[in-house]
């Protein structure tokens, strides 16, 4: 069954990237190229779930996160970090929020493609 | 590794974040012993040290690693664990997100001539403080954007290339940054900038050490210039 992904990443590269790789899941790709944008999509979307940088040039991926844990419709909605950022404060309190999964950047893609797919089948 | 990091399956670079981990802990009980240990234990290090030691001779043999580190600082020492773990992160970057192997080359003995393609760079603010410049090459920058893109390098624009050369950049100092705050100074990083070689000069930083790395990427060199203070705000 298809669904949504959102990806929040200022990087059109990463997006790229990322669209290239899920394109044959037949899942739909949405994006969001900053914090505030990501926080705006998923509200109106719903995504299954959301892939979420850290570095952003307006809000962070933790500050996008606590908004979104707090402020209803995607207080459950799995999230898997994708970012440069990954010294242990910063997994911890990502970890405290709850996300599915935490990647850190430079990545394969096939573990983000493993990624993707756990999270989707609540493994 | 830590606890949370297992969970999630991060990798770590063991090695090389100990040692400069122990190092920032002996620095400040300034015992000379235990650094000369310290950089004993890795021969690239020791080397390295002593080499700088020396205002870039290689006759290292001139000189012994107390002398060299007496004459440098402990400081110094901090500035080239940082390298190790900067050389680790551009060799891992390439590696998974390109499928590239570089290899590292004598910085010292290459000649360097003017960059044709980009410049990308970032700041570290905190305990450490500095910046790091990556030169990329016209024809390499191409290739990079491509390979990460998927597109053909005749649709790459310069949009793309930038874009390209700003996440490698983030990429690779992103994860020495993390390293650097594991092993117990606190930094953050700015955003990356890319600009036209032509149009960036390398700044000066006050109290920073300068290091300067080359990588052989196919037939072009990949230059890093690292300018790093790790007593700016101890």
């Amino acid at each position: 069954m298809s669904k949504k992904i959102l990806t929040v990443d200022d990087s059109k590269v990463i997006r790229m990237m990322l669209k290239n790789a899920l394109k044959d899941t037949g899942h739909e790709i949405l994006e969001a190229t900053c914090g505030q944008e990501g926080i705006d999509r998923a509200e109106e979307c719903q995504p299954d779930l959301i892939m979420l940088d850290i570095t952003m040039p307006d809000l962070s991926g933790i500050e996008v996160l606590e908004h979104l844990r707090t402020n209803g419709r995607n207080a459950q909605t799995p999230v898997i970090m994708l970012t440069a950022e990954s010294d242990e404060k910063t997994v911890q309190k990502a970890s405290a929020l709850g996300v599915s999964g935490y990647i850190p950047k430079p990545f394969s893609i096939d573990k983000v493609m493993e990624a993707v797919s756990r999270t989707l089948n609540g493994a | 590794m830590s606890s949370v990091k297992s969970a999630f399956g991060i990798e770590t670079v063991p090695e090389h974040l100990e040692q400069l981990s122990r190092l920032i802990k002996v620095t400040d009980t300034a015992s000379i012993d235990e650094i000369i240990e310290i950089i004993s234990a890795d021969p690239k290090l020791a080397q390295r040290t002593k080499r700088i030691a020396l205002n870039g001779r290689d006759n290292t043999d001139e000189i012994t690693l107390e002398v060299a580190v007496n004459r440098l600082g402990v400081g110094i020492v901090e500035v080239l664990a940082m390298g190790n773990l900067l050389t680790v992160s551009v060799l891992v970057t390439f590696r998974k997100m390109l499928g590239s192997d570089l290899s590292i080359m004598d910085a010292s003995s290459k000649l360097r001539r003017d960059s044709d393609g980009v410049i990308g760079s970032i700041e570290f603010n905190g305990e450490v403080f500095g910046k790091i410049y990556l030169d990329f090459p016209s024809r390499a920058t191409r290739q990079i954007a491509s390979r990460l893109t998927g597109l053909p390098p005749e649709d790459i624009d310069e949009e793309i290339e930038k874009d390209s050369v700003g996440e490698l950049v983030n990429i690779i100092c992103g994860q020495l940054q993390s390293n650097i705050c594991d092993a117990g100074l606190s930094c953050h990083l700015g955003l990356p900038v890319v600009d036209e070689a032509q149009v960036v000069s390398i700044d000066k930083i006050s109290g920073a050490r300068k290091e300067v790395f080359a990588f052989k990427y196919g037939e072009d060199t990949l230059w890093i210039d690292f300018l790093i203070n790790p007593y700016a705000n101890r």
